[in-house]
């Protein structure tokens, strides 16, 4: 029997943070579509469930697009049973809103609540799985881990909406204090808030999970996002993460070193692109990181034009510092070396960092050259 | 660089001026008014072109000042000399800046030289107008000294080659522009306005958690609702249920009643049928029986109709008639068709007769016609006969006369001598009066034959027609004949058969006989078949009885009619059909009720055994319609919470909005916050940037500050003859120059008249020095020692004789007190 685990879709997300108004729009509805492309996988693959640990949507209130377009989704594929966790941005906004418009929840979509609720799914294969679920918040948050009663004959699945942490300390409602579901006949914990995939061992018997979101929404969600695809069989539970994101997003450290004009940094980024493997349809970040020349001229201005049209969406930022050689501006008598051997004893009597140093020498320099336009 | 010579077209005051310059000083002692200033001016002019073109003030725009009333073009030109080689320079100005010229020569070979270019000085000297006129240039009005710029700073700093100093000015700017625009602390700055907006938004974050608590608490007000909302769809289904089962009740008597009412009228249907089937007799007869007693008592029926209507033989007293008329026998319609012939030959040849008479008639009328046209003739020749011969006489007396004056006339001409011409027409009268004689006689014959031919025509015509006539007749007497023996013919074969002939009716008489005839042989055949069907319908009529008696038997019905009866059978059959549909269809309705009821039973099967409710049917209608109407009630009530949850679902929308706002307000403060730290790291980054560059400078300057220092002070030593007075002084690394004062340093821009010039000079002077290691600048003195005080101007002397050893001075001054050479 398969399954899939997602999370944290998002859907709905404004996306303005990066993004300008046309794009943001673009990549909500892509959002959406990937979610659609997900149920359609699922159909096509023989899926029998797909389990959303929480945050499908990105706030209470919805757009009618996006609540038709799940609706509908669900609907549509009344063999698969959709096992809906509600996240900290869900809210109900989504189910009032099917319940005001359709009347009634579509029977394939089953809900938690505060307590545990469980589902034993019998698959068309004879295996089957007990699905265990409960949406925290700070009432039940330090209940909930206690009052999980499991028949460990069976193959398990729980799922939960929070941030894993070794035993819980905070008060926060979303915190996983996973050594407290540890040794309850787990066989696969799958989580959801944050938004990168990863698989880790709970105990002897199974393994946690955090799906990741199914499309990465910003550059702190770089790298493939997917869903993870679940084998259930008698004795196991196994897991295997399915990239499947439309868009990629990269946050590339760029070595710009040896580069000493704008063009120099446009063929580092490109390079570095192309050894990640980002294509055009991805978003891009480029990090330029390094000691450069003292007279090198980055314009990053120039160096986004250069690139915006080679990746969906494309950034630049210059963390890059200039090397500086003291020891060259020693006997420079001019009013460049005096500033340089200033800064330099600054530094030593400690009252500049390296850091810092390195920048006021820089901007110095291309100031009394003229080569840098403040704005 | 070295000055030769100084040529002035025109420019200003001076013009056609020229001065050859040497080595040293280079006095010009002229009066005031002469035009120092002038030509002091007109060399910074070659060497920088004009100043303050956009000005509009005389004194600071130099077209304005020494452009020529007439407004004509101005300049000049000026010999040089630079490492050994010798220039000219020439410049020329007009009324705008486009007709400024400049040219450069090779003094020697004339040709033009693209060693330097218009910007002279700055090429030459290596410094600006500016620092020129800080520096080379000493006006005696403008000696005071204000400071250098960075210019003169990097030139006094010229060990590096670079331009850093020289852009410092521009980086400084750029820097407090920067600072400027983005300071934290000014309401323009964009580091406060960020700030502010970061605050703002802090305070309008500020009612995030209340709109999270009003959130939440619609939310379970909407919860609430919809527990009430559950309540009362409870309320209104168990109202709905128990109405359901008073209704159960209600239908579970009236179905009783029913079954009752069906099973009554079942029994009062059998009856009736039981009675319709007596009415039958006992036997009730089959459809199909009666069907085939009607075919055949109609057979019966139709065919007495049809004998009826059936002529008998004999009874046609047509063909009696006719017989009557054939007594004497039937003729052959060959025989008929002959005296037909006969008749239409008669009439035939009656025609030719008349047509026979018409031509003899004709022929008559010609005859006499041609008779008195001949009589006309006679007459008519008689007259011309008698004319002509008169005619003839005029004629012949006319010859006589006419002969007579022909000869007459030729008597006269052959006796008197006339013109002999008048013999022609004596000839010519002569010879018509013999024609007109002999005419008549010519004629005469011809003439009588005319009459004579026409008449013998007419009577050889009239001779034909005699013999035509006699033609006719015999013909008419032939034709008579014929008529008369077809006529015959026709006669005796109407009289034979007693038919009375004539003339006018021997035609319709022929043809009458001739259609009776037809007619008669007609009915005679009409009659045979008459004799044979009437046989025929006999032994039809005798079958179809027989059929009818036999299918009478089968009903049972031989002793009630007879199979001549038939106008009864049919009237029996009608009515016995009658009931027998009415008996069928109460046999159905019967048969369909028993279903019905059936059904019902089937459909009710407890109704037997069904509790009878101790309630009438009007009570538990009451009570059905009170619970009706509370079931109603609970409807309007649940209609009024959802209207409730939907406000209040209209609530939760507006709060989330307002969720939304807020969250989007945060990011946008997280954003601002990220944009004000990144802008306030660069903030400080340029702060201290420009904090050690100005350090640097000052630093920098300051290096080169003690040639400057020990330069003024040789020179303010000379100037003042006191030895040691430069220790009074102290130049900043700005340059700027303090004069020790009671105690303190003062900056000697507040200094004396006299004592300030002569620090000018002296700072002057001195940043030549450092500034031009080698080969310095012309320097151009206007009258600097104008405002000096007396006791310094010996010194004065000294320090021209020691500045002329390294420079080139151009040295103007008015009074002879001030004289150098």
């Amino acid at each position: 029997m398969k399954i899939i685990h997602t999370a944290d879709l998002h859907l709905d997300s404004k996306l303005k943070r990066h993004l300008d108004d046309r794009r943001a729009k673009e990549r909500r509805d892509e959002l959406l579509l990937t979610f659609q492309r997900l149920v359609e996988y699922g159909a096509h693959e023989g899926v029998e469930a797909i389990l959303i640990a929480g945050d499908l949507f990105d706030a209470a209130k919805i757009s009618a697009t996006a609540r038709n377009a799940v609706y509908h989704a669900v609907k549509n594929h009344p063999d698969l049973q959709f096992f809906y966790l509600r996240g900290n941005h869900d809210a109900d906004g989504f189910l009032q809103d099917v319940k005001d418009r359709f009347e009634e929840l579509p029977e394939n979509l089953k809900l938690f609540s505060d307590t545990w609720t469980s589902y034993e799914l019998c698959g068309r294969d004879g295996a089957s799985v007990v699905i265990t679920g409960a949406e925290m918040n700070a009432e039940n948050k330090g209940k909930l881990a206690a009052s999980l009663l499991l028949d460990q004959a069976k193959r398990n699945i729980v799922t939960l909406h929070g941030q894993e942490v070794e035993t819980a300390g905070k008060k926060d409602a979303e915190i996983i204090p996973l050594r407290e579901y540890k040794n309850k006949g787990i066989d696969y914990l799958a989580l959801g808030h944050i938004h990168a995939p990863k698989l880790e061992k709970l105990d002897a018997r199974g393994v946690y999970a955090y799906a990741g979101c199914l499309e990465g929404r910003g550059f702190d969600e770089c790298g493939p996002r997917g869903f993870y695809l679940l084998e259930v069989s008698a004795d196991t539970i196994k897991a295997q993460f399915v990239p499947f994101a439309k868009r990629v997003t990269y946050e590339l450290s760029v070595d710009v070193s040896k580069a000493l004009v704008s063009d120099d940094v446009v063929a580092c980024i490109r390079k570095e692109a192309k050894a990640a493997g980002v294509t055009g349809e991805d978003l891009v970040k480029a990090v330029l990181v390094g000691e450069t020349e003292m007279d090198a001229e980055f314009d990053l201005g120039y160096v986004a034009k250069a690139l915006e049209e080679e990746f969906y969406f494309f950034k630049v930022k210059d963390q890059s510092r200039p090397k500086v050689d003291y020891e060259r501006f020693a006997l420079d008598a001019s009013l460049k070396g005096e500033y340089v051997r200033r800064i330099r004893e600054a530094v030593q009597v400690g009252e500049l960092n390296e850091e810092e140093a390195s920048e006021m020498i820089r901007l110095g320099v291309r100031l009394l050259a003229r080569e840098e336009k403040l704005s | 660089m070295r000055l030769l010579r100084i040529n002035i077209e025109r420019f200003g005051t001076l013009s056609q001026f020229s001065m050859d310059l040497k080595e040293g000083v280079n006095e010009v002692l002229e009066e005031n008014g002469w035009g120092k200033s002038t030509l002091a001016a007109f060399l910074r002019v070659m060497f920088y072109g004009l100043e303050g073109a956009r000005k509009k003030e005389l004194s600071e725009n130099d077209r304005l000042k020494y452009q020529p009333w007439d407004q004509g073009p101005f300049g000049g030109s000026i010999e040089f000399e630079v490492n050994g080689k010798r220039y000219v320079a020439t410049r020329f100005f007009g009324q705008k800046e486009k007709d400024a010229t400049f040219r450069l020569q090779d003094a020697t070979t004339l040709l033009d030289s693209k060693d330097y270019s218009e910007r002279l000085g700055e090429e030459l000297f290596g410094i600006d107008r500016e620092s020129f006129e800080k520096t080379s240039f000493i006006d005696g009005d403008a000696i005071r000294y204000h400071g250098i710029n960075s210019a003169i700073g990097s030139k006094v700093g010229s060990i590096s080659q670079t331009d850093d100093l020289a852009n410092y000015d521009a980086a400084q700017e750029q820097m407090k522009d920067f600072l400027n625009a983005n300071s934290p602390k000014k309401r323009t700055g964009k580091l406060f306005q960020i700030e502010d907006s970061i605050k703002e938004l802090e305070r309008d974050l500020k009612k995030m958690d209340a709109a999270k608590e009003s959130t939440e608490g619609i939310k379970q007000l909407r919860e609430q609702e919809n527990e009430k909302l559950l309540q009362c769809k409870a309320e209104r289904e168990n109202a709905q249920k128990e109405l359901s089962g008073l209704l159960e009740k209600r239908k579970i008597l009236q179905d009783q009643k029913h079954k009752a009412e069906l099973e009554a009228a079942a029994v009062a249907r059998r009856s009736r049928l039981d009675a319709r089937q007596e009415s039958f007799g006992g036997h009730i007869p089959l459809r199909e029986e009666l069907q085939k007693l009607k075919a055949d008592a109609e057979a019966v029926r139709d065919h007495e109709i049809r004998s009826e209507g059936t002529a008998k033989p004999g009874e046609n007293e047509r063909l009696e008639r006719l017989k009557r008329y054939f007594r004497h026998g039937v003729p052959s319609e060959a025989e008929v068709l002959e005296q037909i012939g006969h008749w239409n030959s008669l009439q035939d040849g009656m025609q030719k007769r008349l047509h026979l008479e018409e031509q003899q008639e004709a022929e008559k009328q010609a005859m006499e016609a041609a008779e008195t046209e001949l009589k006309r003739l006679e007459a008519a020749a008689d007259l011309a006969v008698a004319e002509k011969k008169k005619a003839q006489s005029q004629k012949k007396l006319w010859g006589i006369l006419l002969l007579a004056a022909g000869i007459i006339l030729g008597l006269l001409t052959a006796v008197i001598p006339l013109n002999s011409i008048f013999w022609i027409p004596s000839g010519l009268l002569s010879l018509v009066g013999v024609l007109l004689m002999l005419l008549p006689v010519i004629s005469s014959g011809a003439k009588e034959d005319i009459p004579m031919g026409e008449t013998q025509v007419i009577r050889l015509r009239q001779k034909e027609r005699e013999e035509k006539i006699e033609g006719l007749k015999q013909t008419l007497r032939a034709q008579d004949e014929t008529n008369r023996a077809e006529e015959a013919s026709v006669r005796t074969f109407l009289e034979q058969r007693e038919i009375m002939y004539s003339r006018a009716d021997a035609e319709n008489l022929l043809y009458e006989l001739k259609n009776r005839r037809a007619e008669y042989q007609s009915l005679l055949s009409e009659e045979e078949e008459a004799k044979q069907k009437v046989q025929r319908l006999e032994e039809e009529g005798a079958a179809l009885r027989k059929a009818l008696e036999t299918s009478l038997q089968e009903v049972g019905l031989t002793q009630t009619f007879q199979p001549t009866q038939h106008a009864q059978i049919l009237d029996w059959i009608a009515q016995t059909l009658q009931n027998l549909a009415a008996y069928e269809s109460e046999k159905r309705e019967d048969e369909a009720a028993q279903k019905a009821l059936k059904a019902f039973l089937e459909e009710h099967p407890g109704l037997g055994s069904a509790e009878v409710s101790d309630l009438s049917e009007e009570r538990l209608k009451e009570q059905e319609e009170a619970l009706t109407a509370r079931v109603q009630e609970l409807s309007v009530k649940e209609s009024g919470i959802h209207e409730t949850i939907s406000a209040y679902g209209r609530s939760l929308d507006e709060a989330y909005d307002e969720l939304e706002r807020l969250r989007e307000e945060q990011e946008r403060q997280e954003a601002l916050k990220e944009e004000r730290d990144a802008l306030a790291a660069r903030y400080q980054l340029v702060e201290k940037t420009d904090a050690y560059l100005k350090a640097a400078k000052e630093g920098f300057i300051a290096r080169f500050m003690q040639p400057v220092k020990s330069a003024f002070d040789g020179y303010y030593e000379l100037v003042t003859g006191r030895l040691g007075s430069g220790a009074e002084f102290q130049i900043d690394a700005n340059m700027n120059i303090y004069r020790k004062e009671v105690g303190e340093f003062r900056d000697v821009e507040a200094q004396s008249e006299g004592l300030g010039e002569v620090i000018g000079l002296c700072i002057r002077m001195a940043l030549l020095d450092v500034m031009y290691e080698k080969e310095g600048p012309l320097v151009i003195l206007d009258d600097p020692f104008s405002g000096m005080d007396a006791k310094h101007l010996e010194g004065t002397k000294k320090f021209l004789e020691k500045v002329a050893g390294k420079y080139q001075i151009l040295y103007f001054t008015c009074h002879e007190s001030r004289g150098m050479v």
